[in-house]
């Protein structure tokens, strides 16, 4: 009997000591948290947002499905008078995944890269997507971080090129295409870049994405890519960037 | 009994366990370890933009005096307000002629006049010059074009607006050391409805076929044809038309109906298929001397313009493969009979 109670005693002393074991092990392997990068001491304190181990474009796979919902059909034609309106194109729509893109604190030869998402449904013969940006990133006493020229200095809004050093500094994007080849074909390399064309500075729209095909949808992801010098003043910098969708007729 | 008293005798940690309350307890208390050590993401989806707009391409035709309206509809799909101002761009014809549209960098005053004719109002004649869309909202509009009798015959060609007004709110512009560095960048996103004005009286299409062609030699089909048209007319016009292809004995064998594409005035453009290929009749057994006459007709299935051209196809595997077997047939047939003889 003493016996029988000593053996059921024993093997829950055991299972109490893996599970406290367990729980302690745990509690040291398990990977610690990334969500945000806080260090400091009495006189300093430096807090990081995301920090971006990866500052390469690295293509998401997962394709959300977007819903959309049929517009009425209008009808073909309208006629009143001396005058005929011709519309039997059918509906497209257009979307982009977020509104404002966060760079987060910016710290000297370290790129940060952002995201966003544009999907489109197309009308009858395609459409296209145009972008530009109102200004370089500003701060308010005016001070600019300027669009990228590339490495080799030679990208503009209309040609794009490899941007992979740490020691090349602007804004730039490049847009991936996700389901059909819609983006500008001079994104090839996954490190091409171009500026976005500066329209206080009478530079024409680009075009970002077309699609003459006449398919349902297509998906492209845009990259934001931001790097400062240590020389940047510090401060608070905006702008705005507009993608604008137009049908072909 | 000393052992045993030893061995009841026995605390805290161990008879800690064999509770079973406490053995939940230990287990939920690992769970919650485990638990807490997983990431939860501190960035929230912030929502975007989703517009959609019916239908993409608006053709009036107006003799003045005219009060022409065109309706449309525009919906909001996100799940958040937006407001959209209402803008112009001038549509470049030359650039364009091809279907994609290539805006103007300096328009001439004449091409921007006519929108001062131009008003967005909905079914009440309220006139917009922004709209504000809630959440899933769709609102049913019209494009009214208000033309005097003097007014200018002409054509007019640009897309109509409707782009997001930039908003501040998004962003969270603190910052809390004054030696820091901080970006951030306010998307916003607009979508165009393209708007051909003919103002003038009604006249025939000038079209003139610029290039009408397909190789003159084939082995099999399917047979695409190169086709360009040029519009000598004052006005954009949208043709119909179709390619008739007759065999060597004079019977219609195939026909291949043209998509209607608009052509601006004084533009030559290449027609294509809705999936920008080009016009093919798919047939693919083909043999003898063929025709093909495209005949391009007004909205009224008035010829107004046709040619005619000649193909040939010769399945050439397929005649020296009947050959082939011709000649080992009488190969054949020739040792049998000697053999007989």
């Amino acid at each position: 009997m003493i016996s029988n109670n000593n053996r059921q005693t024993s093997s829950k002393v055991r299972l109490g000591t893996t599970i406290v074991t367990f729980s302690a092990l745990s509690l040291i392997l398990s990977p610690s948290l990334a969500m945000a990068a806080t260090s400091g001491n009495s006189q300093f304190m430096i807090n990081v947002d995301t920090i971006d181990t990866d500052p390469q474009p690295t293509p998401k796979t997962a394709i959300p499905s977007p819903q959309f919902t049929p517009v009425p059909t209008l009808p073909e034609f309208t006629t009143g008078l001396n005058y005929t309106v011709n519309q039997n194109d059918r509906a497209f729509s257009f979307s982009i995944s977020q509104n404002s893109i966060d760079f987060g604190i910016l710290s000297a030869n370290t790129p940060v890269i952002r995201t966003s998402e544009i999907t489109m449904t197309h009308p009858l013969y395609g459409a296209q997507v145009l972008t530009f940006e109102d200004k370089p990133l500003t701060k308010e006493d005016n001070v600019i971080i300027p669009d990228t020229t590339c490495d080799n200095g030679t990208c503009s809004p209309e040609v794009a090129a490899e941007w992979s050093s740490t020691f090349t500094y602007g804004f730039g994007y490049r847009c991936e295409s996700k389901a059909k080849d819609v983006c500008d074909k001079m994104f090839i390399r996954s490190k091409d870049f171009k500026q976005y064309p500066d329209i206080s500075r009478d530079k024409p729209f680009s075009t970002l994405i077309t699609s003459l095909k006449n398919t349902n949808t297509t998906q492209s992801t845009i990259y934001y890519k931001l790097n400062v010098p240590k020389s940047q003043q510090p401060g608070i910098y905006q702008n705005t960037i507009t993608f604008v969708a137009v049908p072909n007729f | 009994m000393r052992k045993r008293l030893k061995e009841q005798s026995k605390p805290s940690l161990i008879t800690f366990s064999t509770s079973p309350m406490n053995f939940a307890c230990l287990c939920l208390l690992s769970c919650i370890i485990l638990f807490a050590r997983i990431p939860i993401p501190t960035t929230y989806a912030q929502e975007g933009t989703n517009l959609e707009i019916s239908p993409s391409n608006i053709y009036i035709e107006t003799n003045p005096p005219s009060d022409a309206r065109a309706p449309f509809t525009i919906k909001n799909n996100s799940d958040r307000s937006v407001s959209l101002a209402i803008g112009y761009k001038v549509i470049d014809p030359l650039e364009s002629a091809n279907g994609r549209v290539i805006f103007k960098e300096n328009p001439s005053n004449t091409e921007k006049e006519i929108f001062k004719n131009i008003q967005i109002v909905d079914e009440k004649n309220v006139s917009y010059d922004s709209i504000e869309l809630g959440p899933k909202q769709e609102k049913q509009l019209q494009m009214r074009v208000i033309l005097p009798q003097q007014q200018f015959q002409n054509d007019y060609y640009f897309t109509l607006f409707f782009q997001e007004s930039p908003s501040q709110s998004s962003l969270n512009t603190s910052i809390d050391n004054e030696e820091d560095q901080k970006a951030y960048t306010s998307l916003i996103s607009g979508i165009g409805i393209n708007s051909f004005i003919a103002i003038g009286q009604k006249t025939t299409p000038q079209l003139e076929i610029e290039e009408f062609s397909t190789s003159w030699v084939r082995q099999t089909g399917p047979v695409p044809f190169s086709l360009k048209l040029t519009n000598a007319g004052l006005h954009y016009t949208r043709p119909q038309g179709k390619i008739v292809i007759r065999n060597m004995f004079g019977n219609v064998v195939g026909t291949v109906a043209l998509p209607k594409r608009a052509i601006l005035a004084s533009t030559t453009r290449e027609v294509l298929t809705e999936s920008q290929d080009p016009i093919t009749w798919k047939n693919i057994f083909l043999i003898g001397s063929y025709t093909a006459e495209l005949i391009i007709t007004d909205n009224n299935d008035y010829p107004i313009a046709s040619r005619t051209i000649r193909f040939f196809a010769i399945p050439f595997i397929l005649l020296v493969g009947l050959l082939i077997i011709v000649i080992g047939i009488g190969f054949i047939v020739r040792r049998t009979g000697k053999k007989h003889k």
